[in-house]
């Protein structure tokens, strides 16, 4: 199955992800889809991190953990980003970040 | 040996110290304690020239403490030749400033004796400190205490004024700053040795013998930053714009030390390090910053003639004044070097009295403009005599100090392969001039009828006002009438300084 | 067949001070929930007491100058240069406690989770400073930055700093991606996520043949995109864009704690990162950082300039300062790592002081910070002014100020390292600095008060402004003892014993 698969097609799709992410990201003024483009790239990241360990290190542990990690993580940052879009809900009654804008100078 | 130098450089911080002890409302015992500060170390600096050995052109009084080890930055004190009677000056300026206050800082009056008090270390630091940190860090210290000063008791347009001075020095140090770092680690990579050295005395040392030797556009390039600020200080056209602002808003006493001494800290900087350290660039760029020189002189003058306010006009001829130090400084000879060291002292003296003067009169009528004043002789004569005396001591009278300076710098810059006559005939023109608008201002504001009731009333100088022109007069007649007594301590270190150009100078030819 | 996980051996020291600071601060979360009453300044003093600590584990587990312990698979180092980071920030951190405790209830927002939440954030930089695989460099950033979202969003109701929590979180989240994206390409060109067999691949990889391997090349656009990722936390220009909104939105003690921490922790792994991983790809760093810095420190001292909002000008502030930074990290194959630690340190004392006093006159449900209220201040508190003026002379580099020792050893650091035209850029910026450092000073001792303001004191404000004020000058005239500190906190550059 590894052969049938090489490791660039794993990587194209990977970056792919990661660059619908990316637009996501800046593409979206709803910051709960912003949340959404940005988990898309952490994905992008694990299934980078999962292939390379695969294809080049089968018996290291480190890529494998590192995807575990990741994973953890964007759950940590996905709980508090949620918390804080329902919290900017309840003051603004919106999450459109380009309206909660009281900022600048 | 008897540390001398620390003990004159840390007594007047030691007073501002004991100043902020003292109860905040009691003006006249702060004003009695700082004088008294200043004035003891008027008295301990004495014993410099008196101990000072004129044959030595070495640094003398030297005190060395490591301070950064791993830097090879010390606090390395010393004098010579050429700082000896600046750190005179500064001393001896200082309590005539602080007794100018006397009547005319009423305002948080213990903060100002402070300042001032500070203010006096940082300049004499900046004199005798002979590591390139050390004297960067009093260099630097200089400006916040005279910022201040400008910023908090001077008048009008205070704020605008104390920036500028501020930001104007500042850049300019900056600069200073990036090359002493500069030359340190040249130094050292050209030693081979492991740690770098900010000693003075060993850089000039290494370049005198021949040990450190610099690339000529990497010695162009050092001696351009530290050029620029001291140029600035000085202050050299175009760099002058701050100075008029400063001199017109701060007040009197701040004046006083402004022209007096801070201004002489450009001037000595450019013999010390740009002289010393960059004998080739300073041949390379001679003739350029006479040109800068002379025009400072004549737009000085020019500008100095146009003035209305007694304050401006005394401020835009030190713009001329230092236009003449500058160009004895860098006819790189020792005659040439020495009349701009005399004549720092002499620029100290007479501009710091003529300040003064213009103080008095604007204490008593709040302005300073010629056309409100006239005759003013008649109603206060030891006034119009003492003024008499400082303008002329100004405008360059033989018999008088100012003389002695000036014919030095014209002579040396006439013998000078690097300048020449050309820079000489267009500067005299710069002594003429000045003649013509001090003594008009004097005979605008002395001479003549009485034409305005308010200054017939004027009370002419109390007591303590006469002493301080006095005890301005006295080194002023000293100093014209025996010169010799003046530049015989400078000689042994000058011509050291000069003999880097001799060398250049013969081989060229 | 799965792999078969070994157990490393442990050596607990290394750890020492993280675990310390997490479990002090695991436990404080529990104390704090069963404390009475609405009154949390018990949970803050207790936090402070954990700081205490940590710094007396730090110093007890300390390496001998020049060695270094490593352990779990060599992930984590402890050197002098961990050890000295690690005190810095434990400082950094005790002051930000400092001045919180009062701030809280004055401003009614005092909840006891507060405290626990700046702990963990310092463990997390903390661990940013030991750790020497990247996937730890990666959790120390997340642990850091996940708690400093919630503590920007911590003035909960107040608009603003709900605004800056998001925006916060959203760009950190954002850089997250580019960093772990670009840590996962170097995992696949060097087959390891450790910094020293990183540069060990390199430095063979680079130097077998004249054609660049396939592995460096992806290492290299990895090493890219963790630089963009850092960028961000560092708020380098063009990155720093969230920066003065989130500083402003924020309360001000984490503005302040933010301003020095983050940027020490997140420039300390950088380093690490640049050092002994990515050392073979200098010639592509230096140039890109070089811009980047002079970028940096003119862009930001410019903008702050023109800012009428204190906080602001103090953010804009920390964007210049992050430039002079980078140029110490740069640089830290000659002098740069002791300039980085000497400038880190200067900084921190000037600005938690500048904030300190900031925050004495913030008023309760206002957010104007305007540097009119400084106008005057002079006349009639004195040495609030003084200590004010301290904090501006430090961070506009003027001696005799710790701050102004920080710049020389910076620019002495580009200069020994052969970057004269960065040294030039830096002591160019620093004079447009001074402009606005020395507006505040003229403010204060030459304008007349705008208005009245009452500044509030407290022990803790008094306290931080005190010792920021003390150290600034102390180490102004005598930085001897620091230097040699510093000068003895060296990089473990190899796997030590």
């Amino acid at each position: 199955m590894i052969s049938a698969v090489p490791l660039e097609w794993v990587l194209i799709l990977a970056s792919g992800l990661f660059c619908v992410g990316l637009f996501g990201a800046l593409s979206r003024r709803h910051a709960v889809s912003m949340l959404m483009g940005i988990e898309l790239m952490l994905n992008a990241v694990n299934i980078n991190l999962v292939a390379f360990w695969r294809y080049t290190q089968p018996d290291e542990v480190g890529g494998m953990i590192f995807a575990l990690f990741v994973i953890v993580v964007a759950a940590a940052e996905a709980a508090v980003g949620l918390a804080m879009a329902i919290a900017i809900y309840r003051t603004w009654q919106t999450v459109n970040v380009d309206s909660v804008d009281s900022l600048r100078g | 040996m008897f540390p001398y130098l620390s003990l004159i450089l840390w007594l007047p911080a030691l007073g501002a110290l004991a100043l902020l002890a003292t109860p905040r409302e009691q003006h006249q015992t702060a004003r009695s304690i700082a004088l008294a500060v200043s004035l003891l170390t008027f008295v301990i600096s004495l014993a410099l020239p008196l101990r000072f050995n004129a044959a030595d052109p070495s640094m003398q009084f030297v005190e060395q403490v490591a301070w950064i080890p791993q830097w090879g930055i010390s606090y390395h004190l010393g004098l010579d030749g050429l700082s000896l009677w600046l750190v005179v000056l500064t001393t001896f300026l200082i309590p005539i400033a602080l007794f100018a206050t006397w009547n005319s800082i009423h305002a948080q009056v213990r903060y100002f004796q402070i300042l001032m008090l500070l203010l006096e270390t940082a300049m004499i630091g900046v004199f005798i400190a002979l590591d390139t940190i050390l004297f960067y860090l009093f260099w630097e210290f200089t400006l916040i205490p005279m910022a201040f000063m400008i910023g908090i008791w001077g008048s009008g347009n205070r704020i605008y004024a104390a920036r500028k001075f501020f930001l104007y020095t500042f850049a300019g140090s900056v600069l200073m700053l990036m090359g002493i770092i500069g030359l340190s680690f040249l130094h050292r990579d050209a030693t081979g040795a492991e740690l770098t050295s900010f000693s003075l005395t060993q850089i000039m040392g290494d370049i005198r013998t021949g040990a450190f030797a610099l690339e000529f556009g990497m010695e162009q390039l050092l001696f351009g930053l530290f050029f620029i600020a001291f140029a600035i200080k000085v202050p050299m056209w175009p760099f002058h714009t701050w100075l008029p602002d400063a001199h017109v808003q701060a007040p009197t006493a701040g004046s006083v030390i402004l022209a007096g001494v801070l201004l002489k800290l450009g001037t000595y900087g450019l013999i010390r390090f740009n002289l010393s350290l960059f004998p080739n660039a300073s041949e390379w760029a001679a003739p350029a910053i006479g040109i800068l020189a002379v025009i400072g002189i004549i737009y000085g003058a020019w500008i100095a003639f146009a003035q209305t306010d007694m304050k401006k006009l005394v401020a835009y001829s030190s713009v001329s004044h230092m236009g003449f130090i500058v160009l004895g400084i860098f006819a790189l000879n020792e005659i040439g070097i020495t009349g701009a060291v005399l004549q720092m002292v002499n620029h100290g003296l007479s501009t710091g009295a003529l300040f003064l003067i213009v103080g008095y009169i604007y204490e008593r009528r709040h302005t300073r403009e010629m056309s409100e004043f006239g005759g003013l002789w008649t109603v206060m004569p030891i006034y119009g005599g003492l003024a008499l005396v400082m303008v002329l001591s100004s405008v360059g009278l033989p018999g008088l100090n100012g003389f002695i300076g000036e014919f030095a710098i014209m002579q040396g810059a006439f013998i000078s392969p690097a300048l020449g006559w050309g820079y000489v005939a267009v500067s005299v023109i710069g002594v003429v001039l000045a003649a013509v608008y001090l003594l008009r201002m004097y005979r605008e504001t002395f001479m003549g009828e009485v034409n305005k009731p308010e200054n017939a009333e004027l009370k002419d100088l109390s007591g303590g006002e006469i002493g301080m022109m006095v005890a301005l007069l006295v080194p002023i007649v000293v100093i014209g009438l025996f010169p010799t007594l003046f530049f015989a301590p400078m000689q042994a270190s000058i011509s050291e300084v000069a003999q880097a150009f001799r060398s250049v100078v013969a081989e060229g030819q | 067949m799965p792999p078969e996980i070994v157990i490393p051996a442990i050596d607990v020291r290394v750890i020492a001070p993280m675990l310390t600071i997490f479990a002090w601060a695991t436990v404080l979360l529990m104390v704090d929930l069963f404390m009475p009453g609405k009154d949390r300044k018990l949970t803050g003093y207790l936090a402070l007491a954990g700081l205490a600590v940590t710094a007396l584990v730090t110093l007890a587990v300390q390496p001998a100058p020049g060695t270094s312990r490593t352990s779990f698979s060599n992930m984590v180092v402890l050197d002098s240069f961990g050890t000295t980071l690690t005190l810095i920030l434990l400082l950094i951190a005790a002051f930000s406690i400092a001045i919180s405790i009062n701030y809280l209830s004055y401003h009614n927002i005092e909840m006891g989770e507060y405290y626990p939440l700046i702990l963990f954030a310092t463990g997390g930089m903390i661990l940013l400073g030991q750790s020497t695989n990247l996937i730890l460099v990666f959790l120390g950033v997340e642990l850091l930055s996940i708690t400093l979202y919630v503590l920007t969003a911590f003035f909960y109701p107040r608009y603003t700093s709900e605004e800056a929590g998001l925006k916060y979180l959203l760009l950190g989240a954002f850089a997250a991606g580019f960093l772990i994206y670009g840590i996962a390409l170097i995992y696949g060109g060097a087959g390891t996520l450790d910094l020293f067999e990183i540069g060990a691949f390199l430095n063979t990889s680079l130097a077998v043949g004249s054609a660049f391997p396939p592995g460096a090349l992806l290492v290299l656009i990895g090493g890219a995109l963790v630089l963009i990722g850092f960028c961000f936390k560092i708020s380098l220009v063009p990155f720093h864009m969230w920066t003065p909104d989130v500083y402003e939105g924020s309360p001000t003690p984490v503005a302040a704690f933010m301003s020095v921490g983050t940027k020490g922790a997140a420039f300390a792994a950088l380093l690490r990162i640049l050092i002994v991983a990515l050392l073979p790809f200098k010639i592509y760093w230096l140039p890109v950082l070089g811009v980047l810095a002079t970028l940096t420190m003119l862009f930001g001292n410019i903008a702050a300039l023109m800012q009428p909002n204190m906080k602001r000008m103090l953010a804009y502030s920390s964007v210049g300062h992050a430039g002079y930074i980078t140029i110490g990290i740069m640089t830290a194959g000659t002098h740069g790592t002791e300039s980085f630690l000497f400038y880190l340190l200067a900084y921190a004392l000037a600005n938690m002081g500048a904030f300190a006093v900031l925050i004495t006159l913030e008023r309760r449900g206002e957010m104007a910070w305007s540097v009119d209220d400084f106008a005057g201040l002079w006349k009639r508190y004195p040495l609030l002014a003084i200590a004010m003026a301290t904090f501006m002379l430090s961070l506009a580099g003027v001696p005799p100020t710790a701050g102004f020792f920080g710049k020389f050893f910076v620019f002495a650091a580009a200069w020994e390292d052969g970057q004269i035209f960065l040294v030039f850029m830096g002591v160019l910026s620093s004079a447009i600095a001074a402009f606005f450092y020395l507006r505040v000073i003229m403010r204060m001792f030459m304008d007349e008060p705008v208005r009245e303001v009452i500044p509030i004191f407290n022990r803790g404000l008094t306290i931080t402004i005190g010792i920021a004020v003390v150290g600034t000058i102390v180490f102004g005239l005598l930085p001897t003892p620091l230097v040699s500190l510093v000068q003895n906190s060296v990089i473990a550059l190899g796997v030590g014993g």
